[in-house]
């Protein structure tokens, strides 16, 4: 493993790689095809700005427009070190927060790299015409978030990652309209085909006619996000998987950090058994609320009821300089605390309060419903309790997933030809993400990283224009390679076809979820994950005995969709559980009890200071286990603390 | 509660459709209507039949991927909500509903409640943008934009693209969706320069979709889930006579944006 | 000149060439209405208004106008609504169903009874092709065609005076849709000024339909006599 990162001081690390990248001029990169999976803000800014460059594009989603894509619902922001504000921010505060929230769990040329771009990101947003918040003298407002100590945060209302978004979307859309990209909705990704150990292509299969067809290219991109649903109830979209990336793992890409899951703290308790999602209330919201709970245990007053000196605003008094803006992970894990004590509150005793109180006191309702007017709407209508009169109650909820594929420096993984940008990779948050940064990092990796590295992999090949038309085989070796991996996809979606148990997939994954949950959630222990690798191993196989498709494979069928999905979600939770097993310390969102001081994480640099990367071996064989070792020589890794 | 559903079941684009009942019981006042669709769904795969296909993502209202004729309301009687946001407590005991899809001439149904709502991109793909190649930008506090502005263009930025404007619109027309781009990029300093070839060439592309035209009805505000306000269509009237009245480039074959290397 | 006819070819165009003729249309019905309005002052003076109306020289060019106006807004009307037709949404309106079918095609039927109102009043109290008799060749004591015999001779039949009531209410329907529509389709509808354009488009309707239903209760109540 080789994560090439370039020589240097850190500031010039990423202009060195620049400078030293093979170029490919400009009359050839038309000759060079790119597949490009998924649509949210990595792959629709990857894909636009590749074919702005030059190159063939083929964009994919399995939604029926690149906007469904979920990053269209991040709420709260996207950071920058601007330094608009004058409060002593810089791009250095910004690595260097984002390595402390990660706690020193990542790499530090990386992390260092995105928050020198993150300026730009804004400057292209604002051309765009992304409309940002704006103070009354016109220029950008700023708002802050968990883990930082001053606001650095651009925002559109609570509806960030869908103006951005949309940003892309409108990028992309010039591309598509100019015929540089060739857009392909409603098609999931199903396999990878790598011949020869390099990244050839994908197959797909289209979610309305059920056809399964391969298509080539000289590089893949996978933007595939996140797999936060693996638990089943998260804040992540119903359709959001962990298929294309777990197909790039079980073709020979290493899985890093597997177990890197973020729990979000302000999301909606769960009320009933019918839920389906766990619905986010934005980190911002923590700008202005705060967070209780009643001092006693069993309080069943009204809150509104509950006098100043019986509440316990336990963030504040655990962590006095960032309080209600602590970490996520940390949060997360105060709620469980105070709940597990007995002190939560609502029916099922599983949430704490969010309370507006004061701030609406202090500023105005009008003042309050501009930061967050959607979110409260949001939440009225869900919960049928109005957040300007009463607290809201929140609880944490699985959100953002930290691991992904391993990449090197330039994004890509561990087999050449295939780049994994966005949340889909593992690269910068370690194991923690801080707020308002999974958008910086989605865009930095799609418009200003990946289009320059791919150009350096591309020239390296020298073969130019190895591809024909869409679908079309180059040599002999790829025409064996596809059609291998083809008729594998044909029978992998007979084998769910063939499902005609007595427990619908939904009910699978709804087992799924409480496993991990309960086993690989906020916090683990040696002996649960144990337990939970055993009942893994037993939801596997009901799976595959009991478990229910309907319907045919040559329509749309969203069953058979889930199905494939949830089988994937299945065999990934293993590995989960084995990364989660094999880290024996506590560090930001993987907190294992047996690591604690008192209720904090305790980590053990001396031997886990690297990432855990993990190599399939077959259907039989445990994978393989590969360190790459941290280093930090910009900042000293200390304790975290938020006291 | 208890309901009665009337779905619209139609196998594939060119079968015929027809509303089928189901009756569904023991549901809780706080699930969502999709939920009550997944639990439809769940009690259909018991008894071995083909689930109701329907479109949802996000779950929280962004997404714009639901898309519900809810007894003939598109995305329920609530108002300014998505179907994923509206609740079951939001109707009465024993009620019968009826659920049907966006059933307009350029939305084609594919299957049960699955329409094809492709028109609306390839609106946006006809000039719905800011040509700014990646990297070009100048820093993003070089041009002020007045707060009344950002907010104005934030409210038309809003659209979720769902479809419920055309979804209400006897006349199945597209005019508020594509008033809503318009205005967004039309308010902002960022979009003056493509301003009039963005409205004509849009305005092109929704009459090639086959969108029926305005006639001012003014259901498809009342039906927007995002509350994207009616006189955004004045405003595109205004853009659109404006730059084929007084601007250069009407007429001829709209310029395409290819990028010259 | 190809710009225009570019323009007419989109809906927006279309659009606005309903609107414009709407406009004129609209003035005349407006200055038809100030012209009537003199029957409350006394006979003479709307005999000369009509006999001067009647020997102008831009009678017919004026008339000719208006055919074509009128052609030009039916024509287009026609050709929107056929289109609309193939678009249209379909489905179960649940309980709106009424509502909805009459509000969606609201500016066609109504647009039709203002055709059917038209021909009536023409054959009414131009041609005199209704229950005719004395009522055309009857002159005043300037020797002028006495056209105001004839409006109050015309409304002693009480089905044509309920006919002309009915009739015109339906063009007061086609008229309350008008103004604020016209000004959305133009481009001039704000946010700012919306209720103003709502009160307008109420206003205006109102005052031409109920203007133009006065002569006839006016005659009926024996104030016009």
């Amino acid at each position: 493993m080789d994560a090439r990162i370039p020589q240097g001081p850190l500031e010039q690390k990423w202009e060195h790689c620049l400078d030293s990248l093979q170029l490919i001029s400009p009359n050839n990169k038309r000759n060079y095809r790119v597949l490009v999976v998924g649509t949210g803000l990595a792959g629709a800014s990857a894909a636009a700005t590749l074919a702005e460059l030059g190159y063939q594009v083929e964009s994919f989603t399995f939604h029926d427009s690149p906007r469904r894509a979920h990053s269209v619902a991040a709420q709260g922001g996207i950071n920058a070190a601007k330094n608009y504000r004058g409060d002593g921010d810089s791009i250095h505060r910004l690595f260097y927060d984002t390595i402390k929230g990660g706690d020193f769990r990542s790499r530090e040329a990386n992390v260092y790299r995105l928050a020198q771009i993150s300026n730009q990101i804004i400057d292209q947003c604002v051309a765009q015409g992304v409309p940002f918040a704006r103070e009354y003298g016109g220029l950008l407002d700023n708002r802050s978030f968990g883990g930082a100590l001053v606001s650095r945060t651009f925002y559109a209302r609570g509806q960030t990652g869908q103006q951005l978004l949309l940003g892309a979307f409108g990028a992309l859309n010039r591309q598509i309209h100019a015929g540089q990209v060739t857009l392909h909705t409603r098609s999931e990704m199903v396999d990878l085909v790598v011949v020869d150990g390099v990244a050839r292509g994908i197959i797909t299969r289209d979610l309305v006619s059920g056809e399964i067809r391969p298509h080539l290219g000289d590089a893949v991109v996978l933007a595939s996000g996140g797999y936060s649903n693996v638990y089943y109830l998260s804040t992540n979209a119903a359709s959001c998987n962990v298929t294309a990336s777990f197909r790039g793992y079980k073709r020979g890409a290493l899985f890093a950090n597997p177990s890197f899951t973020q729990i979000h703290p302000t999301c909606i308790p769960m009320s009933h058994s019918g839920q389906s999602k766990l619905p986010l209330m934005s980190e911002s919201l923590r700008n202005h609320g705060r967070i209780w709970v009643p001092k006693k245990g069993g309080d069943q007053r009204p809150p509104e009821q509950i006098p100043e000196q019986d509440r316990d605003y336990f963030l504040e008094r655990k962590y006095p300089a960032y309080g209600n803006l602590s970490p996520r992970d940390i949060s997360s894990r105060a709620v469980k605390e105070v709940c597990d004590e007995g002190r939560g509150v609502g029916e099922m005793g599983r949430s704490v309060y969010l309370d507006f109180g004061d701030a609406i006191e202090r500023l105005g309702e009008k003042t309050i419903a501009e930061h967050y007017g959607n979110l409260f709407e949001m939440y009225h209508h869900i919960t049928d309790e109005n957040p300007y009169q009463t607290p809201m109650r929140i609880y944490p909820a699985a959100h953002y997933t930290m691991g992904g594929l391993w990449v090197d420096y330039h994004l890509m993984s561990n087999l050449p030809g295939l780049f994994v940008i966005g949340e889909a990779n593992f690269s910068d948050h370690g194991a923690n993400r801080l707020g308002a940064s999974a958008l910086m990092q989605g865009l930095a990796d799609g418009y200003f990283i990946l289009p320059q590295t791919i150009g350096d992999y591309l020239a390296g090949k020298g073969v130019v224009g190895s591809v024909g038309s869409v679908g079309s085989v180059g040599s002999e070796e790829d025409r064996v390679g596809v059609s291998e991996v083809l008729a594998q996809s044909h029978q992998r979606t007979e084998r769910l076809m063939a499902l005609k148990g007595d427990l619908s997939i939904r009910t699978l994954h709804q087992q799924l979820g409480s496993i991990l949950w309960n086993y690989c959630g906020m916090s683990r222990t040696a002996a649960g994950l144990s337990e939970a690798l055993q009942q893994l191993t037993e939801l596997k196989q009901r799976f595959w005995t009991r478990g229910r498709v309907t319907g045919e494979a040559g329509e749309i069928n969203q069953e058979l969709e889930r199905a494939g999905r949830v089988a994937d979600f299945v065999d990934f939770s293993e590995l989960m559980c084995r990364d989660a097993l094999a880290r024996k310390e506590s560090c930001g969102g993987h907190f294992r009890e047996e690591y604690q001081e008192q209720g904090e994480a305790v980590r053990d640099d001396q031997h886990f200071s690297h990432v855990s990367a993990w190599r399939y071996r077959g259907e039989t064989e445990p994978p393989e286990l590969e360190i790459e070792a941290l280093r930090f020589d910009a900042i000293h890794a200390q304790r975290r603390s938020y006291q | 509660m208890r309901f009665q559903l009337n779905i619209w079941r139609q196998r594939g684009p060119d079968q015929v459709g027809d509303l089928v009942s189901y009756r569904v019981e023991e549901i809780g006042a706080d699930l969502s209507f999709l939920e009550l669709i997944d639990h439809l769904n769940e009690q259909l795969i018991s008894s071995g039949e083909r689930p109701v296909a329907f479109e949802h993502d996000c779950r929280e209202g962004i997404c714009g991927a639901c898309s519900l004729m809810i007894n003939g309301v598109p995305h329920g009687p609530m108002g300014a909500t998505t179907t994923c946001q509206l609740y079951m407590r939001n109707f009465e005991e024993g009620a019968e509903i009826t659920v049907e899809p966006w059933r307009a001439g350029p939305f084609r149904v594919i299957q049960d409640l699955v329409v094809d709502r492709s028109p609306f991109d390839r609106i946006l793909q006809a000039g719905g943008y800011v040509s700014v190649h990646t990297g070009e930008a100048p820093d993003a506090n070089g041009l002020p934009v007045s707060k009344e502005v950002a907010d104005r263009a934030f409210e038309a930025a809003n659209c979720i693209g769902c479809g419920a404007c055309v979804a209400a619109c006897p006349n199945a027309s597209a005019m508020l969706f594509v008033a809503a781009k318009v205005t967004h990029l039309a308010l902002l300093p960022q979009g003056q320069p493509e301003r009039e070839h963005r409205v004509v060439s849009m305005v092109e592309a929704m009459d090639a979709e086959g969108f029926g035209n305005c006639s001012n009805h003014y259901q498809c505000a009342d039906a927007c889930p995002k509350e994207i306000p009616i006189v955004l269509i004045a405003r595109l009237n205004r853009e659109f006579i404006n730059a084929a009245l007084l601007g250069r480039a009407f007429g001829e074959h709209s310029p395409h944006h290819v990028h010259q290397e | 000149m190809f710009r225009l006819i570019h323009l007419f070819r989109t809906s927006i165009g279309r659009k606005l060439v309903m609107a414009l003729s709407g406009v004129v249309l609209l003035l005349f019905v407006v200055g038809h209405l100030i012209g009537n309005m003199t029957i409350f002052i006394g006979p003479t003076l709307l005999n000369s208004y009509a006999h001067w109306l009647q020997h102008s020289v831009m009678l017919w060019p004026f008339r000719f106008v208006m055919l074509f106006f009128v052609a030009l807004h039916i024509v287009m009307g026609v050709t929107l609504a056929r289109e609309n037709q193939q678009t249209a949404t379909v489905g179960s309106k649940g309980s709106n169903g009424f509502v909805w079918a009459i509000r969606k095609q609201q500016m066609v039927w109504s647009g039709t009874v203002v055709l059917l109102f038209l021909f009536f009043h023409l054959a009414h109290l131009t041609l005199g092709m209704v229950d005719a008799g004395e009522l055309f060749s009857r002159l005043d004591s300037n020797q002028m065609a006495d056209v105001y015999w004839r409006v109050v001779a015309g409304f002693q039949t009480p089905w044509i005076t309920i006919l002309y009531i009915l009739l015109m209410g339906g063009v007061g329907l086609h008229l309350s849709h008008v103004v604020r529509g016209l000004l959305q389709t133009l481009g001039f509808y704000h946010e700012n000024y919306l209720s103003l354009w709502r009160y307008l488009s109420w206003g205006l309707s109102g005052v031409v339909t109920l203007g133009f239903i006065a002569i006839p209760l006016a005659v009926v109540g024996g104030v016009v006599q």
